[in-house]
């Protein structure tokens, strides 16, 4: 065994302090900005969870009903004066250049009261339009809820897709559609009659 | 005092990271789609590259030859997750669309560059004025770029979510010329802008050797 020079106990003494101080470091600047970090993220959902669903006042968050598409990730009850007043689902479908992170708000009578995207990573200037009102606030997805689930004009529905972004536009109606799923099982309970948690198929225009 | 300003000049003109030495493509591509981009990914790193210039030339006697490297890469690190960090803090929106590239500085190729070639045999005023004239000058570059980039692209000009600022609108909407934010916009752009550069550097030259031959 050779024995360890002192220039070689100096290479580990050296890199070592520089670590261990620039860990130091990052420690107090992490300990300080991360409540400003954590404060800023929930600002940001309660205001697209309150943009979601204009009616309600307060949120919380639920568990994943089984049987929730594979891009649904949370799920909030709105609440207004304590009783229930809709669904907000966030949900994540593949888009053209990514996962569009996205909510959707259900009122408690099954109407899809509001949409907002979050973030994506769609072509600029034309997927990147989905976010824009024109797309989101069009009659066939304003009106579309439980029983009437929005599809594009070229999937046989009403909504119309913005040109040369129909991956971009397939892929906000496949979220509406999973969260309306998501929401049927949280509000079919709260209608009470046996028709309305029978399924899909029956439930009324 | 007057070497300080040659030095801090040198980074803006002389050797400008991207017009002149050609460094740090990855970064002035991909962020230069917009004026508030631009800035953003600017000056966080010309604070990287001046803290760490700073600090490497503190150290530059203690440091010793075979670790240099990683020492470094340690320092610029410390500053790149600092700015990450307050970033996300203060300016969630443009922390967001800046994304990877802040982390990425990490291994920009201009500050380990300044850390190896200069900050490393300078003393720190010096370091501390190479750091300020090229992250400057890197600033400069991409602003160049996003101005050209962001009114063609976008049809706005100067858009600021996160500050309230909406911007203004240069081209009417449909009417904007997408590619120019798109990459290839970036390469011609910058094709462009280098080209010009370039043959105004080459007049302005013969200018001066003229000038001082008389």
């Amino acid at each position: 065994m050779s024995k360890i020079s002192k220039d070689q106990l100096r290479l580990v003494l050296v890199l070592t302090l520089i670590a261990a101080i620039s860990a130091g470091i990052l420690a107090i600047v992490n300990h300080l900005t991360e409540p400003k970090i954590k404060e800023a993220e929930r600002k940001a959902t309660n205001e697209a969870l309150a943009l979601c669903l204009p009616g309600a006042g307060d949120f919380r968050e639920e568990l994943l009903p089984a049987g929730a598409g594979g891009d649904v990730s949370e799920v909030y009850r709105g609440y207004f004066n304590d009783k229930p007043a809709g669904v907000v689902v966030k949900v994540e479908p593949r888009g053209y250049g990514g996962k569009i992170s996205m909510m959707v708000g259900i009122t408690a009578e099954g109407k899809v009261a509001g949409i907002k995207v979050l973030s994506h990573s769609e072509t600029p200037g034309l997927g990147a339009k989905i976010r824009k009102d024109d797309f989101l606030q069009q009659a066939a997805i304003r009106e579309s809820g439980l029983g009437n689930p929005p599809a594009l004009v070229r999937d046989g529905g009403k909504v119309e897709a913005i040109t040369n972004a129909t991956i971009s536009c397939r892929a906000v109606v496949r979220g509406i559609n999973q969260a309306l799923v998501v929401a049927e099982s949280f509000l079919a309970p709260a209608a009470g009659g046996p028709e309305a948690s029978a399924g899909r198929s029956d439930s009324k225009e | 005092m007057k070497d300080r300003w040659r030095v801090f000049a040198n980074g803006i003109f002389g050797e400008n990271p991207i017009f002149r030495l050609v460094l740090g493509m990855c970064p002035t591509l991909a962020t230069s789609t917009a004026v508030a981009n631009a800035l953003g990914m600017g000056l966080a790193a010309t604070f990287v590259l001046v803290c760490s210039n700073v600090i490497i030339s503190l150290l530059r006697n203690i440091i010793p030859d075979e670790v240099r490297i990683p020492c470094y890469i340690v320092v610029v690190a410390t500053f790149v997750t600092i700015v990450d960090k307050v970033m996300a803090a203060s300016a969630p929106g443009l922390h967001q669309v800046l994304g990877i590239f802040i982390p990425l500085i990490v291994v920009n190729c201009i500050i380990l560059g300044r850390a190896e070639a200069f900050a490393s045999k300078n003393s720190v005023s010096r370091s501390f004025m190479d750091g300020l004239g090229m992250g400057l000058g890197f600033t400069l570059g991409l602003l160049l770029l996003s101005i050209i980039r962001e009114p063609l692209g976008e049809g706005t000009f100067l858009v600021a979510e996160d500050f309230g600022f909406e911007g203004l609108r240069v081209i009417a909407e449909d009417k904007q010329v997408l590619m120019f934010i798109l990459p290839p916009g970036a390469f011609i752009t910058l094709g462009l802008v280098l080209a010009g550069i370039n043959k105004l550097v080459a007049k302005l030259s013969t200018v001066w050797a003229q000038k001082g031959g008389e």
